[in-house]
């Protein structure tokens, strides 16, 4: 148990746990703003939310588990040294993620020519990536069929196989819940660019489903 | 809506973008269009089955951000920290109930310096009806030598001079013992010099000026304020008369209390209430100094002495009440209005000594 404050205290369920006290229905922006005026358990309220939908935008942008989970340390830093700067003009998730998403471009510049391990290449575990994520949702819910976790293989293959632009924009909306106005200011792109992009991978993803069986029943 | 606007608006609908007008039209036109109808539900399918299978972070992640936050928070810049530190402390400012109790503090603070700003017993001045027990009275003045101003019937209390003037030079005594020791010799310096020039112009005659001079050295409280008080008071009743005096030896009496200038200053004010007439004020005055030993046997005799003025002024005031009641015709009414009522019982026999020889033989 990490001690933060003598009524905060984080319960260890899996290596962070939860935050025990009354931020739960606190805004992003309002546990910014108590996080400013040194209430630490604001900023573990905030961890909390949106260390694991950052994680994975790090891991779809970098593909790399490591350089994810250090680009997300360093992304909740930056939140951390720029706290001050922070300002209710766009919303927090906004910032954060345009905070992750110019580390992931940095990262990327920097190894260009280093060969990072793809989603796909084999884990010292043993099996890629897509396969942990289908062998984890068979783990988790025996019920569901084989049939879904193709899907889901071939969801993420999918996805990976996006052009950047449109991956990039296919996440932040996806996966992040930015607004398309804010993407559009975050990438300094016009917000029709960025409808488009999203229009496109949503069609290139339509294709790729359109073989599998879960697809078509939900068509129907 | 026709369909080519349903296409561009299709993706904000898709994900909740919409206002809920526009929202509405699309979904109306979603209602009667088979053509849009295919269109949104293979986008509506897609999003709902395209969502990234999400890989749990590693254990350890939220712990680590945790203490490299904590760590970082260190290492902020002092400006920055400092910024902070104050906008915690401004949280806790804005706070009511941090607000009320400065409040409270602010009116008990600025209660307490008002308090002790106002001089002590000067401003209490006590007014009690004609009539009261005189030993009430007499317990008032023991008990704090501020004088007790009793009316003269009338029932109004005359007010007394301790105005703009008198409250600026109110300095205590002790005053002038907690003024720098630096200062202690020029003071004492312009302090004799000035109350010799006052005692001067005292002696000339100039009671004006006198009592001005004087005025200024009891303001300055040094040495020489209690005399110069006392003396200023002289001098306003040499030029101005009793009826200022007697404020200004009021003041003397309250503000040295238990000085011999302020029993001096109560003789004083006695003798000027007793000429003036205010026989209640002068007697109060009188009771108070009968605990002094220094004035006991004074203050007794000029008590005895005003029994016969007492009687005087209540001759007066039967003659006055006589003089409303009898009507104008009655010759007899009119010669008792001329004579006091001990000249007048005499004049009844006289008037009724010659009828008696007509009824004798």
């Amino acid at each position: 148990m990490l001690r933060l404050s003598p009524h905060v205290s984080l319960v260890g369920s899996r290596g962070g746990g939860e935050v025990t006290d009354g931020h739960a229905e606190s805004s992003d922006e309002m546990l910014m703003v108590r996080y400013k005026r040194g209430d630490r358990a604001a900023f573990a309220e905030l961890v909390r939310r949106y260390e694991r939908a950052l994680y994975n935008f790090a891991l779809r942008y970098v593909k790399s588990r490591d350089a994810a989970r250090e680009l997300t340390q360093e992304a909740f830093l930056r939140v951390v040294r720029r706290a001050a700067e922070f300002r209710h003009e766009s919303r927090f998730s906004t910032w954060v993620y345009a905070i992750l998403r110019n580390l992931c471009l940095d990262e990327l510049r920097r190894f260009k020519h280093r060969n990072h391990a793809s989603l796909d290449a084999e884990l010292p575990s043993g099996g890629s990536l897509i396969d942990r994520v289908a062998s984890d949702t068979v783990a988790d819910d025996a019920e569901r069929g084989v049939e879904q976790d193709r899907l889901r293989v071939g969801l993420s293959r999918a996805i990976d196989a996006l052009p950047d632009d449109q991956r990039e924009v296919f996440l932040l909306r996806q996966l992040g819940g930015v607004p398309f106005a804010e993407i559009a200011t975050l990438t300094e792109t016009p917000e029709n660019t960025v409808k488009s992009r999203m229009r496109y991978a949503l069609d290139r993803l339509q294709k790729e489903l359109c073989e599998y069986e879960e697809y078509a029943r939900a068509l129907r | 809506m026709d369909c080519e606007r349903f296409d561009k608006m299709s993706l904000d609908l898709l994900y909740d973008e919409l206002d809920e007008l526009t929202a509405a039209a699309a979904r109306r036109h979603l209602h009667h269009c088979t053509r849009c109808q295919g269109v949104w539900t293979k986008l509506r399918v897609t999003r709902e089955l395209s969502n990234p299978p999400l890989e749990e972070p590693p254990e350890d992640l939220f712990e680590s951000i945790l203490l490299a936050e904590q760590a970082a928070h260190k290492q902020l810049p002092f400006r920055e920290r400092f910024g902070r530190t104050v906008s915690i402390l401004a949280g806790y400012a804005m706070r009511p109930q941090l607000a009320m109790a400065a409040l409270l503090l602010l009116m008990v603070g600025s209660s307490l310096v008002f308090l002790r700003a106002s001089p002590s017993g000067l401003g209490r001045i006590g007014a009690s009806e004609l009539g009261a027990p005189s030993s009430e009275i007499v317990a008032e003045a023991k008990e704090r030598t501020a004088l007790v101003l009793g009316t003269e019937g009338s029932g109004d209390v005359e007010p007394t001079d301790v105005g703009a003037r008198g409250s600026e030079r109110l300095t205590a005594p002790g005053a002038a013992a907690e003024a720098p020791l630096g200062d202690a010799a020029s003071t004492a310096k312009s302090d004799k010099e000035g109350y010799g020039e006052a005692m001067s112009a005292y002696q000339q005659g100039r009671y004006a000026e006198a009592e001005r001079l004087f005025s200024e050295v009891a303001a300055a409280g040094g040495e020489k304020a209690a005399a110069a008080a006392l003396h200023e008071a002289h001098a306003a009743r040499n030029g101005s008369g009793c009826q200022r005096a007697t404020a200004l030896y009021d003041q003397v009496s309250g503000r040295y209390a238990g000085s011999t200038v302020a029993d001096e200053a109560a003789w004083q004010a006695a003798s000027c209430y007793q000429a003036l007439g205010q026989i209640a004020r002068a007697r109060a005055h009188y009771q108070a100094l009968a605990a002094r030993p220094a004035y006991r046997t004074r203050a007794e005799q000029a008590m005895s002495a005003l029994d016969p003025q007492v009687a005087l002024a209540a001759k007066a005031n039967a003659a006055k009440a006589t003089d409303a009641a009898a009507s104008p015709e009655d010759p007899t009414a009119t010669s008792a209005s001329g004579a006091s009522p001990s000249e007048a019982k005499p004049a009844a026999p006289a008037a009724a000594k010659p009828s008696q020889p007509a009824t004798s033989p």
